[in-house]
């Protein structure tokens, strides 16, 4: 490609090698992965456990907000909503109102970029924005830190961690890492690393269908999406259709200003979409059924028996993770959530 | 003093400065980490293979290789972690570092592009599979139809095939030829529409969507990739490299122009150092040059020295000798003394003595020699044959007379002058006795002796001295000493001398106490009540010489020779005295003498001598 670059680069004996090995390695991975379009889930990281408790607590503690009120987990819900808030639009500290439907938490770690409209590249610095967003926790790190440093038992557990103790970068990978160690299997993951029992003739069916109609085009990868942006509303008006336009609704425009940004957002991951309802940014679809036709309406731009989508809802149910899976089954009253997977731990 | 401060911190500077300089070029010599510049292109590599690979995943997404966009979504976070890591890496690194944001803008440009390309391309893509599928449905809903012979359907039978046909032509070889004519065919189908019955004019409009839809993303496919290709990252990174190169080359050569220096200056030093070496050698020379002859001169001192202390020797002998002389000297003259007092306590006896026997002889001659001749003219008066009466009478009267005169009181006169003269016969014997005993000229030997004795016999020689004071004895019951008796009673002698001599003789007092101060030493203590002795003067009283008294009175040796004594005993001297109230003298004296037979016998002859 760049004759210059690699004489004066690369000896030619690595070159020799990298060659050989690109190949050896273009063969073996072609033999070696399904040619799945969705890919089973990697391990998680493995990170120290303090570290996990810690972020978990963070995770759960409202003195993150300005009014001690608003924490992580209230618009992330990991027990009854997949990771995602079930209201339309999340409330922020005091009362305000987020413009969008808080996402799921449970595979951001796996996504490309964070939120809808991916201003954020990492979980840390979404978790930053987070922290000053007024919708979000409407706060400073200063204020935030100072309420934090009064709590001599969390002040101890940062000094354990990390040399310099608590401090805004700290705060934010002490949760992000606990993020990272979220992501669960489903029954898809097991059906796709080849046990075929892992899932039934009508949820693979489903798949099927899920791949001819063309869903997997921006469905696809590891998270079943999260992986690139796509225009909402492919053919067709969508925001038209649905009236009532607000700036949220620009999307991706709205962190470049690039015209052609308009009305594109991140792909969600479909990753325990069954759990993660209202549906779209704007949280104003309820049900998966309904959200898949407006999919095939203004994405796919053409329509399916209501058997073939009912059949991909089934699928769309075996992404939800095992885990969860089982506390959704047992989500009787009073009864305790089954424990979250936390990859391997230290 | 100043000046050589001054240059102690000249020479410090210069050494430092010697040094520092030294030290500067090793650092100079060793500034480049040639393992940062490793890791500074490692970086760059990295990158251009992360570019390298997202191109080759655009063309595999782009050619339908790849079914999903992770490796086209996961190079993100690795691209901004590693300008980051690179940045750090960088540090303040002159122009390179200028190009870094350069570099993450371009890769954002990269990214934003293929974010559209994959967007773009999942659209096309879904179409591409979709626009058959509908034209085969199309197509058995006409064949199915009632009317499947009415010219409207044959016509859009036709153009399905047509259009189908030119659209996947299209995507591969996209002309804009072709899309003209796909644009008026579907632009036919569109106006026709109302022609067909409901279910295939629906269908029919989903295949001019998608058809639509497939002409406008290749449209843009062609052009994001053209955009693509435009972006200048690895030319960019080629740059960097170049650069960094450059820069590490810079300092390789400076390395080299200061190890150049480095070299000079190491040189310059080890001249330095040698000739400092030189110098150091030839004063090591001059050292030991300086040596040989201080060893001379020593040699010279140790004969001066020897004979200096032969010399001493000598003269301490000499010293010895009169050392020797003055205690005899001195001993003389207490002898003396004590030969005066000796005089005056012999010479009353002897006056008794004297008187008693004249008295005798006188009356012995007078009365004993009358009757005598008296008695010796009657026996011739009475022996001569012829009697002559008268004669014998007369011879007989005088007899009688004479006789009567030898008797009454003359034999009691005669015992009594006898006796006095026996008297003072025997107080001079005890006089002589005494002084006998107190220097044992006949037992000078070391021998067991009881230190009450010794202190009894004194106080009797000395007797003349002490006759007006109070002498109060405290004698313990002491254990014998073995000593030599002749030199302890000079002690005791020199001391109640002293003593005798301080105290007023009205109302003088001197106490002498013995006891034992544990099984194997003995305690003398000898006060008095007299003017004592100054402070000052206490610390010389036991320096021969040293007195106090007239010329002519002391000798100043009497203390001296005791401690002398006392320690050769193996003893101990000591003396508390207040001036005005009177002194102690404090002997502690061992039952055994530790030195050896031979030292007392020298103790021995010092005392006879
Ligand atoms: N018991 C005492 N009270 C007061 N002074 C004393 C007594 N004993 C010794 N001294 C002082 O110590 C001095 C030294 O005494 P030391 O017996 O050595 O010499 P000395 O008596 O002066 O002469 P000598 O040779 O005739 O004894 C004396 O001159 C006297 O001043
Ligand atoms: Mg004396």
């Amino acid at each position: 490609m760049n004759g210059v670059f690699w004489n004066f680069w690369v000896p030619p004996f690595l070159r020799l090698c990298a060659g050989i090995l690109g190949a050896a390695g273009i063969l073996t991975a072609a033999m070696a992965t399904s040619n799945e379009p969705i890919k089973p889930l990697p391990p998680n990281p493995k990170i120290d456990l303090r570290k996990l408790r810690l972020g978990e607590r963070l995770f759960n503690d409202p003195r993150l907000s300005a009014d001690g009120l608003v924490s992580c987990a209230s618009c992330h819900n990991l027990y009854g909503s997949g990771g995602a808030d079930p209201r339309p639009r999340s409330i922020g500290a005091k009362g305000v109102e987020g413009t969008v439907n808080a996402p799921s938490v449970f595979n951001a770690a796996n996504s490309f970029r964070q939120f809808w409209d991916g201003r954020a590249l990492t979980l840390e610095d979404q978790i930053g924005m987070v922290v000053v967003t007024p919708a979000d926790f409407g706060t400073t790190w200063d204020a935030l830190l100072s309420k934090l440093k009064q709590d001599a038992e969390i002040s101890s557990m940062f000094r354990a961690i990390y040399p310099d103790g608590l401090s805004a970068k700290n705060v934010s990978d002490a949760i992000a890492s606990f993020e990272r160690t979220l992501p669960a299997p489903s029954r898809f993951d097991r059906y796709l690393q080849g046990d075929a029992s892992a899932i039934s003739d009508d949820e693979r069916k489903g798949y099927e269908k899920f791949k001819a109609y063309g869903c997997v085009a921006c469905h696809q990868g590891v998270n079943v999406g999260g992986n690139m942006f796509q225009i909402f509303g492919v053919i067709g008006n969508y925001f038209q259709d649905r009236g009532q336009p607000k700036p949220a609704d620009l999307g991706r425009y709205n962190v470049t200003k690039n015209e052609d940004d308009k009305y594109v957002f991140k792909v969600p991951s479909l990753r325990n979409v069954a759990l993660t309802a209202p549906y779209f940014h704007d949280g104003s679809v309820p049900t998966l059924e309904a959200a898949v036709s407006i999919m095939f309406k203004y994405q796919l731009g053409r329509s399916a028996s209501g058997e073939d989508m009912a059949l991909i809802v089934k699928f769309l149910k075996t992404l939800t993770a095992e885990t969860l899976e089982k506390s959704m089954t047992g989500n009787l009253p009073g009864k305790e959530p089954a424990p979250l997977s936390r990859g391997r731990e230290k | 003093m100043n000046k050589r401060l001054l240059r102690n911190i000249l020479a410090a500077f210069l050494v430092l400065t010697v040094i520092g300089l030294l030290a500067f070029l090793v650092y100079r010599t060793q500034a480049v980490d040639s393992q940062l510049h490793n890791e500074q292109t490692t970086a760059l590599r990295e990158l251009r293979q992360i570019d390298i690979r997202l191109d080759i995943n655009v063309l595999r997404s782009r050619m339908g290789l790849n079914n999903d966009y992770d490796p086209l979504s996961a190079p993100v976070s690795q691209i901004d972690a590693l300008c980051s890591h690179l940045s750090e890496l960088l540090g303040n690194d002159g122009s390179t570092l200028k190009s870094l944001p350069e570099l993450r803008a371009v890769f954002d440009q990269k990214l934003r592009v293929i974010d559209q390309f994959k967007a773009q391309n999942a659209i096309l893509r879904n179409s591409l599979h979709y626009v058959p599928t509908v034209s085969d449905e199309i197509q058995l809903l006409i064949r199915k139809n009632a009317e499947a012979g009415s010219p409207a359907l044959k016509r859009l039978n036709d153009m399905l095939v047509r259009v189908l046909n030119d659209t996947l032509r299209y995507n591969l070889m996209p002309d804009s030829a072709t899309s003209r004519q796909i644009q008026i065919s579907l632009a036919q189908m569109q106006r026709e529409l109302p022609l067909y019955p409901e279910e295939i004019a629906a269908a029919t409009q989903g295949f001019i969507n998608h058809v639509h839809v497939i002409l406008r993303q290749r449209a843009v496919e062609i052009m994001l990739m053209a955009r693509l290709g435009e972006i200048p990252v690895p030319s960019l990174i080629e740059q960097m490299g170049k650069a960094l190169d450059q820069e590490f080359a810079l300092q390789m050569q400076e390395i080299d122009h200061y190890r150049n220096y480095l070299a000079i200056y190491s040189a310059f030093l080890l001249c330095i150092v040698f000739y400092f070496a030189m110098r150091l050698v030839s004063s090591f020379r001059m050292i030991a040059r300086a040596n040989q002859q201080l060893q001379e001169v020593n040699e010279f001192l140790e004969q001066r020295v020897r004979e200096r202390t032969a010399d001493l020797r000598s003269a301490l002998e000499d010293l010895k000798a009169s050392e020797a002389q003055l205690i005899q000297s001195e001993k003389m003259a207490s002898l003396g003394q004590m030969v005066a007092g000796v005089a005056h306590e012999i010479n009353t006896p002897l006056g008794y003595v004297r008187s008693s026997i004249e008295t005798l002889s006188t009356q012995i001659n007078e009365k004993v020699r009358h009757f005598c001749q008296d008695a010796q003219a009657l026996l011739n008066a009475m022996y001569t044959g012829r009697v002559d009466e008268a004669r014998i009478a007369a011879c007989l009267s005088a007899a009688h007379r004479s006789s009567g005169e030898l008797k009454g009181s003359f034999f009691d006169d005669v015992a009594a002058m006898l006796r006095d003269g026996l008297y003072g016969i025997d107080q001079i014997r005890d006089m002589v006795l005494n002084l006998k005993n107190f220097s044992r000229l006949d037992r000078s030997r070391v021998t067991l002796f009881r230190i009450e004795d010794g202190i009894e016999s004194t106080l009797q020689l000395a007797r003349q001295q002490i006759e007006h004071l109070k002498i109060t004895k405290d004698f313990g019951t002491t254990t014998p000493l073995r000593c030599s008796p002749s030199q302890i009673n000079q002690v005791f002698l020199n001391i109640i001398t002293n003593a005798a001599q301080a105290v007023s003789p009205k109302d003088g007092l001197i106490r002498i106490s013995t006891w034992m101060q544990d099984t194997s030493h003995v305690v003398i203590e000898i006060a008095d009540n007299g003017k004592g002795i100054s402070s000052e003067n206490l610390k010389k009283i036991f320096d021969p010489f040293f007195t106090t008294k007239a010329i002519g009175q002391g000798t100043g040796l009497g203390l001296s020779i005791a401690y002398k004594i006392i320690q050769k005993h193996g003893g101990q001297i000591e003396v508390s005295s207040r001036e005005g109230k009177g002194s102690a003298f404090l002997i502690t004296l061992p039952t055994e003498p530790p030195s050896d037979p031979e030292e007392g016998e020298e103790l021995a002859d010092g005392a006879a001598a």
